[in-house]
């Protein structure tokens, strides 16, 4: 057996990478795929040999799609996941089942382009240059000016004023959709100077198309078991929590989130508890999230959710719902307003959702073309609270430091799915 | 005996071997990558302008603080290896070095250097 | 013993403990947490890394991008040869070799910030540049815990200050030391929870844009470097090769392992701490405490 052969077989059974693109109705879906067995979730397309398309798109999202395409390494397969119309990006599979299965697909998919049996995918893009040649000498640093020409097609930075009014470089650079740490579909245009944001603006296109109804677009229109309503917050919340503890770091107790969401009951007030107590021995509060994000309080927080209830407004569209009055339902709030309290408080909400669905009974609530989403407060007919936190965005972020701006976009909690179409996640 | 040498032969002989199989490898793979392919990666977005640029570096007081400190290291060295032999004196004296730079650090604290945004 | 000898005793050291470390971090961080498969995922996961073609980006610094792993890899060496493995060389070993362990460590910054500069990409270069400030905030109180298991032993050469611990090891005399020299070894390493040069958070920072075999080449520099700063961890505070019954060589491998897999448990489980509150952490905390263990260690040394 050659060498090559040798490392053919070893490497065709080996945990495949897999760099996601995720659209509606897919985000819980790929809590669970991962930590399927076999499959890596890469953060960049260079180190995965398999993309995954899962849910459904706008038209918008082809482009970013086929770039992240052409940037994987390979050897290169693309994999479906109940991908709609319209279709991204020819697919060699389209499974809609459930994580197992995928997860089987795509083990099976690597096996074939690693081994050989199937062709790898060629690019997507065309092959031309994004702009003409400029400039003069090997690396166009031969044009006018010390700076001047552009290699590549690509100018070098602008300069810009920063807080101090020192003119320094500053570079404008778009990151997104599909950026590990913003939420799927989330693109800002990011002017930095070093690690700092000096302005940001978002790139509002829409790319995530909403996935099917759900509990809470249900409660919209016809009065919901409190139960389901509540349970489905709990998962949600634990799920949140999953997100912000991986791009943490701290994988383990991302892992430990994750299934809890995935397996909890109501009642099991103890095990969320327990949950945010780990949490903070990993010094989340302490090293990471404290003091980060903080929302002045000069913004119009009414309606936000978690968010506005983090920073102290007592502010619930339950409160006045006779059902949750029934069954003694009482806001939890926080103070301080920073990512570490939007962290406590949803912490807080889904043991209070696992308690509340355990003493709910046959209680049904809302119905009344109004609800109270996990992300907040939803009203029929009308953009839901990530309309308004991706366009608070620009004010709040300037001035971060990179990792800083990243942790408080994540504990904003913006679901791309809800913010064209004014529906509610599901 | 073991010199320096012999640190110094390890780390010319990996520097040059490992450098040198990179390049080989480089050059023997397959270079038709498309120009797609090479766009650097930024979720998904496509870059308006080269990635280098003049850094602006704001945690650049807490660097020169960090070579005075550094400069001290070095007389640590040999002050450590004569310690026992001098004793005391050499405790004193070498706490009163420290001191006077750990008042640097202080400043540097309070005017909080060791932050940047 | 000859060069030789040395080169493969070092390799032997580094290519053993990376697979160490390779194996616990899966047994840590995996999901699967299949015990079988992760004693054979390093060597899948490697073969995967050889055959994937590897990438560049539209106008890199190729000779940076190929100088970084390689830069690595010879960090990590040097800062091994200084270290007696198997017992007391014959002719003493390297006479400074603590410096040259420092000074090797110190320069690892070298290689992170051209490996993260060379792919002419936003996100690898905020990595290289977040790690400068790192490595400047914690490189003194680093430097200030292995220097002072040199007072009492009064040399600097690696191979007496483990045979200064023949009744006592220096863990228990100097008890800040191993603490502080771990958590800035980790950082050093940029290993979890201080891996921020390749946090999530940049999409893999300074790794986001290699592949195949260059992310091989770097991942395998990384866990050599890894094994270095657990060896050394072991040499001046458990007391190198010192130990009963068992062969010298054994008790360098056992105290590194052990090492190397407390590493591996802190980098899977706490969260990845920002960057500011790093540098504040390295000089506000750290600093200090390596300066009390100095002169606390000195004084009890006289």
């Amino acid at each position: 057996m050659g060498l090559k052969a040798r490392l053919v077989h070893l490497a065709r059974t080996g945990e495949v990478p897999v760099f996601a693109v995720v659209g509606g109705g897919y985000r819980s879906a790929m809590h669970q795929l991962r930590h399927a067995d076999g499959i890596r979730i890469v953060t960049s397309p260079r180190h995965a040999s398999v993309l995954l398309i899962a849910g459904t798109f706008t038209e918008a999202a082809t482009e970013t799609v086929n770039r992240v395409h052409d940037q994987m390494a390979g050897p290169r397969v693309t994999v479906g996941w109940g991908h709609r119309e319209p279709m991204l990006a020819p697919t060699r599979a389209n499974p809609a089942g459930d994580t197992s299965e995928i997860a089987a697909v795509i083990r099976r998919q690597f096996h074939d382009v690693v081994t050989g049996a199937i062709q790898p995918e060629p690019p997507l893009l065309p092959d031309v240059d994004p702009v003409e040649w400029r400039g003069v000498g090997p690396y166009g640093h031969g044009g006018t000016g010390m700076t001047g020409g552009t290699p590549y097609g690509r100018p070098l930075a602008l300069r810009a004023p920063d807080r101090d009014g020192l003119e320094l470089d500053q570079v404008p650079v778009t990151i997104g959709p599909w950026f590990a740490g913003f939420p799927p579909g989330l693109a800002l245009r990011v002017s930095l100077q070093g690690d700092v944001a000096q302005a940001v603006e978002v790139v509002t296109t829409s790319v995530v198309s909403s996935g099917p109804p759900g509990v809470f677009t249900r409660a919209l229109h016809e009065p919901t078991p409190i139960r389901d309503l509540e349970m489905a917050r709990a998962r949600h919340h634990l799920e949140w929590m999953a997100d912000t503890l991986l791009i943490a770091g701290a994988d383990r107790l991302s892992l430990r989130a994750d299934r809890l969401a995935e397996t909890i009951q109501p009642g099991d007030v103890e095990h969320v508890t327990r949950l945010t107590a780990a949490a903070r021995r990993s010094l989340l509060r302490l090293m990471t999230l404290r003091g980060v994000g903080v929302l002045s309080a000069d913004i119009d927080m009414v309606g936000l959710g978690p968010v506005a209830r983090a920073a102290g407004f007592s502010d619930d569209r339950r409160t006045p719902e006779p059902a949750y009055r029934d069954i003694g339902f009482q806001p939890v709030t926080h103070d301080v307003g920073d990512a570490w309290a939007r962290f406590a408080q949803r912490a807080a909400e889904a043991a209070q959702a696992v308690d509340l669905a355990a003493r709910a009974g046959s209680h049904r609530a809302f119905g009344s073309g109004e609800v109270e989403a996990p992300d907040g407060h939803h009203q029929a007919g009308e953009t839901g609270p990530a309309d308004r936190l991706t366009s608070m965005l620009d004010a709040v972020l300037p001035g971060m430091e990179w990792g800083d701006l990243v942790t408080t976009v994540q504990s904003l909690d913006i679901d791309m799915e809800s913010v064209f179409f004014g529906r509610p996640p599901t | 005996m073991v010199g320096i040498g012999a640190a110094l032969i390890v780390f010319v002989a990996l520097l040059l071997t490992v450098g040198a199989a990179q390049w080989v490898w480089a050059a023997t793979g397959e270079n038709d990558s498309t120009v797609p392919e090479r766009v650097p990666f930024a979720g998904g977005a496509e870059p308006e302008f080269h990635a280098w640029n003049r850094f602006h570096i704001r945690y650049y007081a807490m660097a020169l603080l960090f070579l005075a400190f550094d400069m001290e290291m070095v007389f640590m060295y040999p002050w450590a290896v004569v310690f026992v032999r001098q004793g005391l004196l050499a405790l004193i004296e070498m706490l009163m070095f420290i001191l006077i730079l750990v008042v640097g650090m202080v400043y540097a604290w309070r005017e909080k250097s060791f932050e940047w945004d | 013993m000859t060069t030789l000898g040395i080169g493969i005793q070092v390799a032997a050291m580094l290519v053993g403990g990376a697979y160490v470390l390779a194996v616990a971090d899966r047994l840590i961080g995996g999901s699967g947490s299949n015990v079988r498969s992760a004693f054979s995922y390093p060597v899948k996961r490697l073969s995967f890394l050889m055959l994937q073609p590897v990438t560049t980006t539209e106008r890199p610094d190729l000779a940076a991008w190929i100088l970084a792993p390689s830069l690595l890899l010879g960090l990590a060496a040097v800062g091994a040869v200084s270290i007696p493995i198997g017992g007391p060389s014959p002719g003493g070993d390297i006479p400074a070799g603590l410096v040259l362990f420092g000074a090797a460590m110190l320069i690892v910054l070298v290689a992170v910030f051209i490996f993260g500069w060379a792919p002419n990409s936003v996100l690898p270069m905020i990595g290289g540049y977040r790690f400068a400030a790192m490595v400047l905030s914690i490189g003194i109180p680093f430097s200030l815990v292995v220097l002072t298991t040199a007072i009492p032993a009064e040399s600097l050469s690696v191979g007496t200050i483990v045979e200064s611990q023949s009744s006592l090891w220096y863990l228990l005399v100097q008890p800040l030391g191993l603490p502080i020299y771990l958590i800035t070894a980790a950082a050093i390493a940029f290993w979890g929870p201080f891996d921020l040069p390749e946090g999530t958070d940049l999409a893999g920072g300074i790794v986001a844009e290699a592949s195949g075999a260059r992310l091989a080449m770097w991942r395998f520099a990384r866990a050599a470097l890894m094994v270095t700063l657990s060896l050394m961890g072991a040499a001046v505070f458990l007391g190198g090769y010192l130990g009963p019954v068992l062969p010298g060589w054994l008790w360098t491998v056992i105290k590194t392992a052990v090492l190397l897999i407390l590493l591996a448990l802190t980098g899977r489980t706490m969260a990845r701490i920002r960057v500011q509150r790093f540098v504040w952490f390295g000089w506000v905390v750290l600093l200090p405490l390596a300066l009390v263990d100095v002169f606390v260690s000195g004084w009890v040394a006289l």
